[in-house]
């Protein structure tokens, strides 16, 4: 593999970099959304909430955004714990757990905003 | 397995994370010279390798409906495809996980989040010590 492969393939990954962040911009919102109604417990909401944090967690990563990354994975590692506790089958998840998720959201939209930045 | 241990020309990579397919195609197609397929689904992937017969399938473990793995399976289930090597991509790469996924028959594994810069030198090296592999062992 040459540089000037390298060279070719740098900016079009930055390209698809950026347009991974404006989309995960718009996906925090999406989490914020359903975490307010996670409260009221149930399968479907758990599967969405891991689905966009596994996502956010290993495109953000290899992407190269590690802060936006660490958000992802937090949040899918907190979803995790719930789902094998058997959480959102039959109860809503406690406020403390809520809160912490909703903190790793409101963290997942600032460590976009100064990705972007960058 | 039959393989043909010649040159590494095309590959079908099946990944259900749009931007993580655009880049792997990218990577392998400007770094590695490959001409590279791709799919969303472990059904889509079954699908086009019977219709495209790539070299090699390079696929992602953790996929809604058929993942990976279950994947794989089908793969070797059919004739018309069963020949075609089978490399993982997955977070999960552990010694245990690597060991499990080779016993499945994945002839490697590549751990995510991958260096797109370094993907191709990853699968070329993986295709050369497979190929040396079925030289040696048959």
């Amino acid at each position: 593999m040459g540089e000037r492969d390298k060279d070719s393939l740098r900016p079009l990954v930055a390209e698809l970099g950026a347009k991974f962040l404006e989309r995960t911009r718009g996906e925090a919102v999406v989490l914020r959304e359903l975490l307010e109604r996670a409260h009221l417990g149930g399968p479907t909401v758990m599967d969405q909430l891991e689905h966009l944090a596994h996502r956010i967690h290993g495109t953000g990563a290899t992407f190269g955004f590690a802060a936006v990354s660490e958000c992802g994975a937090e949040i899918e590692r907190l979803v995790e714990g719930l789902k094998a506790r058997d959480v959102s089958a039959d109860a809503a998840i406690e406020p403390q757990c809520l809160q912490r998720l909703m903190q790793c959201t409101q963290r997942l939209a600032q460590e976009v905003e100064a990705a972007a930045a960058r | 397995m039959l393989m043909d241990t010649t040159e590494l020309r095309s590959i079908l990579y099946v990944d259900d994370e749009p931007d993580i397919r655009q880049i792997v195609q990218l990577a392998l197609g400007l770094t590695a010279g490959l001409t590279v397929h791709t799919g969303e689904s472990g059904e889509q992937a079954l699908a086009l390798a019977r219709e495209l017969q790539p070299d090699l399938l390079l696929l992602d473990v953790m996929m809604p409906g058929l993942d990976g793995p279950g994947t794989l399976q089908r793969l070797r289930a059919d004739s018309a495809i069963a020949h075609i090597p089978v490399i993982f991509m997955t977070a999960k790469a552990m010694a245990r996980e690597i060991a499990l996924f080779r016993k499945m028959g994945a002839v490697g594994v590549i751990a995510k989040p991958f260096d797109p810069m370094q993907l191709g030198k990853q699968v070329l090296s993986l295709w050369k010590d497979h190929a040396a592999e079925l030289l040696t062992h048959g």
